[in-house]
């Protein structure tokens, strides 16, 4: 998760009430990470109310699931797994729904065509929503570990689940899918 | 980690602000609220077996084919179903479980079909029988299979391990229990590669248990097979190397880790409980798997059944505020009575302790009388120390009251067994006498004709079982029974009194009927298409 400190002891004594069956020890790892996990979500799924879907299947995922986490140190990768497989079901169910919504985001995207009154930054982010809408659920999630969370390849390999290797050939590909996007959007 | 693909601009800096900024969102306000709500619905288990739902190829090319329903649903998996037809598993019933037993809390089963194929193997004695092969996507091991896996350096994965296991009387009665993994009863309770008769009574009538000659692994499990002294094959879900090792003594630890902790019985070839009359009241007594295959593939689910198993009385007290609610079902009245395939204890502690899901072979039951919580006119007896006990009851499941469930709990409503009279128990068989103490005809909205009739008929002999009486407004009676407002002949001022029958003593008898009595004392019957004519059975 993005740039959180959290004591490692503090996690250690509190994974390992969470693996005794401790809620109140599981929530507070909640409250520490939901933010993070959130906005996670939302890279991957775009949607605010899909994020809040995805976001609270991860952490009941997580907690029906803690006793399968061995080792607190593991916890950041672990929970990473977890809330991408969500924002990826989420988004998967959400195909089949037969409506498509106007989100948020996308309201603001298509404010953000024209850029007269944005700063540079929010122009970027603009484009960036733009851009990531072009993208499947996987290159969302793969960019958003790298450059939301700040995580590096052996991290992101362990929260997808797959060798360093697959990691940093994904990524690559999601940048190189990404930057096409942005070259499209941008014209 | 600049791509060369991305304008040069849009390095990592760049992109890093741009997510930042994009996604630099505030959380929804009740976003907390909602996990706090799904985490209390929601607990955690230690069961990392993935079961695939149903995983209906398993059972094509495969000879035999046993499955068994288990008890609740952690694997977020459909509502169990059970035996398919044409099993011809060697009697393919119950299976119950151990609540078990960790440091952690109790396993919550999954609620699943499990699909368990068989193979013949050979006993040493000669002969061969059916083993399990494949439980869903494990393969089976051997007992003396999974010594080997443990001793090459245990750790904690599930396993799938079948052998023979023997319910003995232990002598553990002096010895205090240590640990959890560490009681007296589970060094006397072993999972045998062959089978081996361990109770020996010898000439003077003395019992003891011996340990045995061939490969067995220590189960740590309250669950036990249905008859005594006889090793039975079963296949369970379970694993080395338990965390709660940790907690026994220094010297005992690595057995400890060395013993099996059941999470899950998967297959047994089951039996009736010991001394339980094959036949009672007409009808021939199912074992509880041959129920739920009843239940599940029969062309008649809401036929009359006597079913043998293991009772646990839970007072209603224990986390229930609902046992008020009408005597059906998916409420928490009903949710915690089962009646089980083995002895298993659900109610660990006693007195305010939760109720533990069975981990065996079980389904719901809920009594049509009395409140939901006792067989009508009778009280269930009460075994003392709150000890399973053997029993057979008679009811239906497909209670057409189901109908008035809630959508979200119809499909368990339906799969509840309503009892309908006890029939046995610990030896003794029940006065099966309609008693109508606890029907409530002084209703006051029923009218001097109305209560005649219904006493008349409680009174008259017959071979019908009632379920429940009761009365609704004549107005909002097609709300009930829609198709009685199509009766010309049924007088709909005031109350109309409903009472549901089911014919019994009857092996396959059909769905349950329903009288109507109205204002004016005459019956009318459902004669099964929709059209309600005045009953001849009662005059």
């Amino acid at each position: 998760m993005e740039a959180i400190v959290i004591a490692p002891s503090r996690d250690t004594d509190l994974v390992e009430r969470a693996r005794r069956g401790d809620l109140d020890a599981f929530e507070s790892i909640v409250r520490d990470r939901m933010s993070a996990v959130y906005r996670l979500s939302l890279a991957i799924t775009g949607n605010e109310a899909d994020a809040a879907d995805a976001t609270q299947d991860a952490f009941v995922a997580a907690w029906k699931q803690v006793r399968s986490l061995r080792e607190a140190s593991r916890l950041e990768a672990w929970l990473g797994r977890i809330a991408v497989n969500s924002a990826r079901m989420v988004v998967r169910a959400r195909r089949r729904r037969s409506v498509r919504e106007i989100r948020d985001l996308e309201t603001a995207t298509m404010t953000a065509a024209a850029p007269s009154g944005f700063s540079p930054a929010d122009r970027d982010a603009a484009l960036l929503g733009r851009a990531l809408e072009r993208l499947d659920p996987d290159k969302r999630a793969i960019l958003a570990l790298r450059h939301l969370d700040g995580r590096g390849i052996p991290e992101i390999a362990a929260a997808l689940g797959v060798p360093e290797g697959t990691a940093k050939s994904r990524l690559f590909a999601a940048r190189k899918a990404l930057a096409a996007a942005i070259a499209e959007g941008d014209r | 980690m600049t791509s060369p693909t991305l304008r040069t601009e849009w390095d990592d800096a760049r992109l890093d602000a741009a997510f930042r900024n994009r996604f630099s969102v505030v959380t929804p306000a009740n976003l907390g609220e909602r996990i706090h709500h799904g985490l209390a619905g929601a607990r955690p288990t230690r069961w990392t077996l993935r079961l695939s739902p149903f995983a209906t190829g398993v059972a094509v090319a495969v000879a035999i084919v046993a499955v068994v329903v288990v008890g609740s649903s952690l694997l977020n998996v459909g509502p169990g179903k059970s035996p398919t037809p044409g099993v011809t598993s060697p009697n393919p019933s119950s299976s119950p479980a151990s609540p078990p037993v960790t440091g952690q809390s109790e396993v919550t089963p999954p609620k699943t079909l499990l699909r368990v194929t068989t193979k013949p193997v050979s006993l040493p004695s000669g002969g061969t029988v059916d083993m399990p092969d494949q439980a869903q996507n494990l393969t089976v091991q051997s007992a003396a299979d999974a010594i080997a896996v443990r001793d090459r350096g245990v750790d904690s994965s599930e396993l799938a391990v079948s052998g023979w296991f023997e319910r003995n009387v232990v002598p553990c009665a002096l010895r205090v229990d240590n640990a959890e993994l560490d009681k007296c009863s589970y060094d006397f309770t072993w999972l045998m590669a062959a089978p081996e008769q361990l109770s020996v009574t010898d000439a003077t009538g003395a019992g003891s248990v011996h340990a045995p000659v061939g490969p067995a692994i220590n189960l740590v499990t309250d669950w036990l097979p249905a008859k005594m002294g006889v090793p039975e094959q079963v296949a369970l879900f379970g694993h080395f190397d338990d965390p709660a090792a940790a907690r026994c003594s220094p010297d005992r630890q690595q057995v400890c880790r060395d013993r099996f902790v059941v999470d899950l019985v998967a297959w047994t070839v089951g039996s009736l409980p010991s001394d339980v009359p094959g036949f009672l009241d007409e009808l021939t007594v199912k074992s509880v798997a041959q129920a739920l295959a009843w239940r599940d593939n029969s062309d008649e689910p809401g036929a009359e059944l006597a079913v043998a198993g293991w009772y646990d009385p839970v007072l209603a007290s224990l986390n229930c505020n609902e046992f008020w609610a009408p005597p059906l079902m998916g409420y928490c009245a009903t949710v915690n009575q089962y009646l089980m395939a083995g002895p298993e204890p659900i109610v660990q502690g006693r007195q305010q302790a939760p109720v533990v899901t069975p981990t065996s072979l079980a389904f719901n039951v809920a009594f049509g009388g009395g409140g939901g919580l006792q067989p009508s006119g009778r009280q269930m007896p009460d075994p003392g120390e709150f000890a399973p006990t053997e029993i057979v009851l008679i009811g239906h499941f497909r209670d057409r009251r189901a109908a008035l469930c809630p959508a979200d709990v119809r499909q368990v409503c339906l799969d509840t067994f309503v009892v309908d009279t006890g029939a046995w128990q610990d030896g003794h068989t029940w006065d099966l006498t309609r008693d109508t103490t606890t029907v409530p005809i002084a209703v006051p909205t029923f009218t001097p004709p109305q209560r005649a009739a219904i006493s008349g008929f409680l009174a008259a002999p017959g071979p019908y079982q009632v379920i429940n009486v009761g009365a609704i407004a004549g107005d909002q009676i097609g709300g009930e029974e829609p198709t009685m407002v199509q009766s010309t002949e049924i007088d709909f001022t005031g109350s109309i009194c409903l009472i549901k029958v089911i014919q019994r003593g009857t092996p396959g008898t059909s769905a349950p009927d329903i009288l109507a009595i109205d204002p004016t004392g005459k019956i009318y019957t459902d004669r099964g298409d929709g059209v309600w004519v005045l009953s001849g059975l009662n005059p």
